[in-house]
């Protein structure tokens, strides 16, 4: 039964010494202005940041703009980058700084808050629930699978959303994840626990329309 | 073994990682309770969901409009570049005479009896942090001042592409006055930080401490009455 486990997976981003070495050099040029170099760096991460800014947020504007936010500073840090963590784990940690200062300034304007948007899809997902028969084309959709993954991710308070989404979409080790929101494995490994035990709650009801 | 500690196993289970002293008593547990099965059963299902998330793909326009960002940003660091100080070191500035004279008479006029002094800006930077020609000052404070000589005042410039959070701090006869301070980019935080204390010194220090990524900054600034 374990050998069947759905997260018996191989995790995070193990980087030979040859990549390794290419990743330094790109860096190296990319602090002295090559413009080539920056174009690669964007390419090899803008698709990652930007999917992981729209779990994090759960919307697709949004996401453009703390992907797009994030970058600029990956950029204008990045001769700041010492190589503690791996570059992924730091361009992570960016991102989700990015996505906090976002957070704080919705709370900071009521109408449009997070809070709201959240309540607004926890009555969305209710009604998912409540719906003994909905349109089976409609779910059918990968879109629409992404968008009823996301509701449910979105009712997860953002301490738990970001574990959530760094682990199951990201594929990000428990130690990639500490190092992200700075907290120690042990805490990152029962707040992931909780939100799983809450998503559970949430997603079997719709267990069917994810069956392919 | 009892359901509360076969319930603590679960994410292992489904990960695969129950140490194997565990995972015999486990998995008799599963055999025997119908309510931890369908419990495990329905985390299996809940975290095949999660892990068949589709990656989103950015829009189209996406690259472009980043490359334009950068080539913004750029230029207004070029512009800037001309006019921002070492960015290593707190540099004394004199402000231009018309400003001081400026300043000296909204002082004299909102505080009376104000012996206004050496008026100095300062552009504090973040360490290692080293464009080549071009400046990464974060945090500008200009002319801070004595009002009535038990208050000091000055404001604090963002100069970064994000919002800064920090506390200042000024220090003066012994005595110490925080506060805190959000700045939006290109933002401006006027502080004014009061004590009794102050009056009839010469001389006080404001310490600027702010977040930057993960980093915490600081710099001090000393300034005479």
């Amino acid at each position: 039964m374990a050998q069947n486990a759905p997260g018996a997976m191989a995790r995070g981003h193990v980087q030979d010494s040859q990549s390794r070495e290419e990743e330094r050099l790109l860096l190296d040029r990319c602090r002295k202005k090559d413009r080539a170099a920056i174009d690669e760096l964007l390419r090899r991460f803008e698709k990652k940041i930007y999917n992981f800014a729209y779990r994090l947020c759960g919307n697709y504007d949004q996401a453009g703009d703390i992907a797009s936010d994030t970058l600029i500073r990956v950029y204008v840090a990045l001769p700041n980058f010492r190589g503690d963590s791996s570059l992924i784990t730091w361009i992570f940690r960016i991102t989700h700084n990015v996505y906090l200062d976002d957070l704080k300034k919705q709370r900071a304007r009521p109408a449009e808050s997070l809070d709201a948007m959240v309540e607004m899809e926890k009555y969305s997902i209710a009604k998912q629930i409540e719906d003994p028969s909905p349109t089976p084309q409609d779910l059918a959709e990968s879109r629409e699978k992404t968008d009823l993954l996301q509701v449910a991710i979105n009712t997860l308070p953002e301490y738990q959303r970001v574990m959530v989404v760094m682990y199951h979409t990201e594929n990000r080790t428990y130690e990639e994840i500490a190092a992200v929101v700075g907290l120690p494995i042990g805490t990152v490994k029962s707040r992931l626990n909780r939100a799983r035990l809450s998503l559970r709650e949430k997603l079997v009801p719709l267990r069917e329309h994810f069956q392919s | 073994m009892r359901c509360e500690k076969a319930q603590d196993l679960f994410s292992d289970y489904c990960e695969g990682n129950v140490q194997r002293a565990l995972l015999v008593p486990l998995e008799d547990h599963l055999i025997h309770c119908t309510s931890c099965r369908g419990q495990v059963d329905e985390l299996y299902d809940t975290w095949s969901m999660l892990d068949s998330a589709i990656v989103v793909e950015p829009p189209a326009n996406f690259h472009a409009s980043v490359w334009q960002r950068i080539d913004e940003h750029e230029q207004e660091m070029a512009r800037r570049g001309s006019r921002w100080f070492d960015m290593f070191r707190i540099k004394v500035v004199p402000r231009p005479a018309l400003a001081w004279a400026a300043s000296l008479m909204i002082v004299l006029a909102l505080a009376g009896v104000s012996v206004p002094g050496r008026h100095i800006a300062a552009r504090l930077g973040i360490i290692d942090f080293p464009f080549s020609q071009q400046t990464s000052a974060a945090i500008e404070i200009t002319a801070p001042s004595f009002e009535g000589n038990s208050t000091v005042h000055f404001t604090l410039t963002n100069h970064l592409v994000e919002t800064i959070q920090g506390t200042s701090t000024v220090l003066c006869n012994g005595v110490t006055i925080n506060k805190p301070f959000t700045l939006a980019p290109d933002g401006k935080a006027d502080i004014s930080l009061s004590s009794q204390q102050f009056t009839a010194t010469s001389s006080a220090r404001i310490k600027v401490t702010w977040q930057y990524g993960s980093e915490t900054y600081s710099r001090e600034l000393r300034f005479n009455n």
